[in-house]
């Protein structure tokens, strides 16, 4: 896991994971019985999954909260100005907002869309008695790609 | 914006199931023996091997998986009889002649292939008696067997259930977890009820009745009392038979009747049967 603050607005981070793939139990043949076809399973956990890795990166910004202050205090001397009130013991009223921060998250897990098995299952169509059976492998992973965007405030 | 919309519109419709190459561990096909010796009827077996699923057997030719010119004998102790391949061209089925099955006896299966010889045993016991068997209507004309039995004191009891109805089916077809024992059950009268078992259906055809009986059905019940290995061999089928397809399932490898499970592996069973009659009504 990498992090880098570029400065007091700006931070960025990478996260990378790394697993050997997990072990499993598979059908490594099957056999005709009562007409109908039936799995013959290897030894237990005898196939390993590919491994399993994926990158994760994310870039916070977090606006500068003194900046804005000062801009509301100016706008506030500004109407004072106008009215032709004393601008000398102007004080910007924070109430609740006193500690507000927030900031904005934009990360996407899985960057490069990588296809991690979460199982893997073997099919099979098509009759064996008549020729036409077909076998194949499936893998079902549980997420790809998945960017989303975040709104941080604490008060 | 465009451009940023097709791929976000990719990335929702990218299926997170695709197909994948195994490199599963080095397979050796083991052979297969399904037999059977029922009271008053020779000996049926059949052979084959069993199939690599991404080895370099031709499922196109699936004959191959068939096993031909074995030598398989049964004998009750004293007379033996020497299965004949039903059609030698094909193998597969194997039928004995002289030996007919007899209730009270037992019998040792001897299977010979590729100079390897698996063998195993297996008695015809007295069958079983149910009290009442009737038609159970589920919904429309249709629905199960329902029967009440009276399961005999002494526990190791085991039974298995097929039915056929007249006139529609070849054979005595057993549902699925066609076998039980009598663990939880020894000594006590109980109901209980069978769907109708499934028969090989290579075209696929959808049956509006599948699992039923129907009204006017006139279906034949045959229950027999089977051993304990001979239970063990069919409770594990169905077991492995549950896991087919389902990856959350536990999977689970049958027990053989035959000692050398590592080459062969199945079971020769006898069945000794009642027959009842039922007119679905």
């Amino acid at each position: 896991m990498v992090t880098y603050d570029a400065n007091k607005r700006w931070n960025f981070g990478v996260v990378w994971v790394y697993g050997s793939g997990n072990r499993g139990t598979l059908p490594n043949g099957f056999f005709l019985y009562e007409g109908s076809l039936s799995n013959d399973y290897g030894l237990r956990n005898s196939y390993q999954f590919i491994p399993y890795h994926r990158m994760d990166v994310n870039i916070t910004y977090t606006p500068d909260r003194t900046k804005k202050l000062e801009r509301r205090r100016l706008a506030l001397i500004e109407r004072q100005k106008e009215r032709g009130l004393d601008t000398n013991n102007i004080v910007v009223t924070k109430k609740w907002k006193k500690n507000y921060q927030n900031s904005f998250t934009l990360s996407v897990f899985n960057v490069y869309n990588r296809y991690n098995p979460y199982f893997i299952y073997v099919t099979r169509e098509g009759d064996f008695a008549s020729g036409t059976l077909k076998v194949g492998a499936k893998q079902v992973s549980l997420f790809p790609i998945l960017p989303s965007l975040t709104w941080n405030f604490k008060f | 914006m465009k451009r940023f919309i097709y791929i976000l519109s990719l990335l929702f419709m990218s299926s997170c199931r695709k197909d994948v190459q195994l490199k599963l561990p080095d397979y050796t096909e083991k052979i297969v023996i399904e037999g059977s010796i029922e009271t008053g009827s020779a000996a049926v077996v059949l052979l084959s091997y069993s199939v690599p699923y991404f080895g370099d057997f031709d499922f196109s030719a699936p004959q191959t998986a068939f096993i031909h010119g074995a030598l398989v004998t049964v004998t009750d102790g004293t007379r033996i009889d020497t299965l004949k391949e039903a059609d030698p061209s094909v193998g597969y089925l194997y039928l004995g002649e002289k030996l007919l099955g007899e209730e009270n006896k037992i019998y040792t299966i001897n299977v010979t292939v590729n100079g390897k010889t698996f063998n195993t045993s297996t008695a015809i016991l007295h069958p079983p008696t149910l009290d009442t068997a009737y038609f159970q209507q589920d919904h429309d004309s249709l629905g199960f067997i329902n029967q009440h039995f009276s399961e005999p004191a002494g526990s190791g009891d085991c039974y298995r259930w097929f039915a056929k109805r007249l006139g529609r089916d070849r054979i005595y077809v057993a549902p699925f977890n066609s076998v039980f024992d009598d663990k939880f059950i020894d000594g006590k009268s109980f109901e209980f009820a069978y769907d109708r078992g499934r028969l090989p259906n290579p075209n696929g055809a959808p049956d509006p009745e599948r699992g039923y009986y129907k009204l006017g059905d006139t279906v034949v019940v045959k229950f027999c009392r089977i051993g304990r290995n001979e239970y063990d061999f069919w409770n594990t089928y169905y077991q492995n038979k549950s896991s087919n397809g389902n990856p959350f399932s536990a999977p689970s490898n049958i027990k053989s009747m035959f000692s050398d499970y590592k080459n062969a592996f199945g079971a020769f069973v006898g069945y000794a049967a009642r027959f009842d009659t039922i007119i679905m009504r």
